[in-house]
């Protein structure tokens, strides 16, 4: 007879970087609880110390159920721990696993040291469980900060990607400009002081207006988990963390040379997907017409966005086709008061919680 | 105080967290066989009884409760 009693396991920032440098691990960490290259972006962090809990996964009967992960941040002189990954096998919802994995890392670091990327109603209610009662952050006082490239591994691949980017041409190159009639696109891997301004007067009834800070980090460190040669090494693993082919920016929309969007873009083998849209509402119809034709140049069959008014212009204009648009959204219970004007990004945004 | 005397007063604790008016407890309630049981209302039933009680449980009993037979009794034994 099986043994079904679930088992939590901690995994510090020393054993996911053994595990990448030997490709065993005595902890027991496989490609079935972490892609190798979601490790690499947490063991590498320059705030994190090689006994620091990073991953909590619950197994039963030896197999993995949930998994989740944090990465550490330096805010003001203070190491907070984001939460930026949550998965759940389907067949295991609702038994609190979620709750169990991410608690176990909170009690570890201390709810006051913990936050929440994702804002999702479920994520919201886990922290409120353990005393968050507001979903604010704190506020950074931007520094420019480099990314620690440790390994050979890593510099490798991020000289790599700088040439790729910088010499590939055709959509992987950045701050490439389109000239449109109205309005105009650029590719930023930044988000310079302008544009979180103008993130900060439009973020209206998003739950979670995102720091400047963090929004770098979540452009470098999708980047960090994309690095081309640990992500040729990848097979495929139940946490969908790795695509053979997955290229991200953030794109501002000019209108008339004045800032009008921003969003975060990503094309990968899973489709199109436009995440973190701040706009101007008084450009709303050129925004989503210029979102629309962006994608359509880009020329991937599925599309994916949490923004239900772009979602609906993009199924309007029938660049897809109604099977191809996957709107993503929880399900939100009746009794869950959720703010009318609120919109939710939810999961580490890659659509998959 | 008895498990039934706990059971009468989750009753209404679990109905509200689980939005259905008409849910009864009975031991073998789980996720599967009930739609109401979310990891949302789940998380919403945790905190209810723990400031109902003033208890808080810790994350392996957390892991140990499997159905709701297994969330009266840990409640019971915190309260016991």
């Amino acid at each position: 007879m099986n043994n079904l009693a679930p088992e939590i396991k901690l995994f510090t920032a020393g054993d996911l970087a053994d595990w990448l440098a030997t490709g065993h691990s005595t902890a027991g960490l496989s490609n079935e609880v972490i892609s190798r290259c979601r490790a690499a972006a947490i063991a590498h962090n320059p705030y994190v110390h090689k006994d620091d809990p990073c991953v909590a996964a619950i197994y039963i009967n030896g197999k993995p159920v949930t998994f989740t992960a944090t990465f550490a941040d330096n805010i003001n002189g203070t190491v907070y721990r984001w939460f930026s990954t949550l998965w759940c096998n389907p067949e295991h919802r609702g038994k609190g696993y979620p709750l169990i994995a991410v608690g176990t890392l909170i009690e570890h670091y201390g709810a006051e040291k913990c936050l929440d990327m994702w804002g999702a109603p479920e994520t919201v209610e886990i922290f409120r469980y353990f005393g968050h009662n507001d979903t604010t952050v704190p506020e950074y006082q931007f520094t420019p900060k480099s990314i620690r490239r440790d390994s050979l591994k890593g510099q490798a691949a991020y000289l790599l990607n700088k040439l790729k980017r910088n010499f590939g041409g055709g959509r992987t190159k950045q701050h490439r400009t389109f000239i449109e009639p109205t309005y105009r696109l650029q590719y930023t891997n930044t988000v310079d002081e302008e544009t979180y301004c103008f993130i900060q007067n439009h973020a209206g009834g998003d739950l979670i207006p995102r720091t400047r800070e963090m929004l770098n980090w979540i452009l470098a460190y999708h980047f960090m988990q994309r690095t081309p040669l640990l992500a040729s090494k990848e097979g495929g693993n139940p946490f969908h963390d790795c695509d053979s082919r997955y290229w991200m920016s953030g794109v501002k929309l000019f209108v008339d040379d004045r800032l009008a969007a921003f969003y975060i873009l990503v094309d990968s083998d899973r489709g199109l997907s436009v995440k973190y849209l701040y706009y101007d509402k008084e450009y709303a119809d050129c925004v989503f017409d210029s979102v629309a034709r962006h994608v359509q140049t880009l020329r991937n069959p599925r599309f994916t966005t949490r923004h239900p008014q772009l979602a609906d212009y993009i199924d309007s204009m029938h660049l897809f086709d109604k099977k191809t648009i996957v709107p993503i959204s929880f399900s939100y219970p009746p009794a869950f008061a959720f703010p009318a004007t609120a919109m939710s990004q939810g999961g580490d945004g890659d659509g998959f919680v | 105080m008895t498990r039934q005397e706990l059971i009468e007063t989750l009753q209404p604790i679990v109905r509200r967290s689980f939005s259905d008016p008409n849910l009864l407890i009975t031991d073998d309630l789980t996720p599967a066989n009930t739609p109401a049981w979310t990891s949302l209302s789940f998380t919403q039933l945790l905190t209810e009884i723990e400031n109902q009680f003033g208890i808080k449980f810790g994350m392996l009993e957390l892991l140990q409760m499997q159905n709701m037979g297994s969330i009266v009794d840990k409640t019971l034994s915190h309260l016991s």
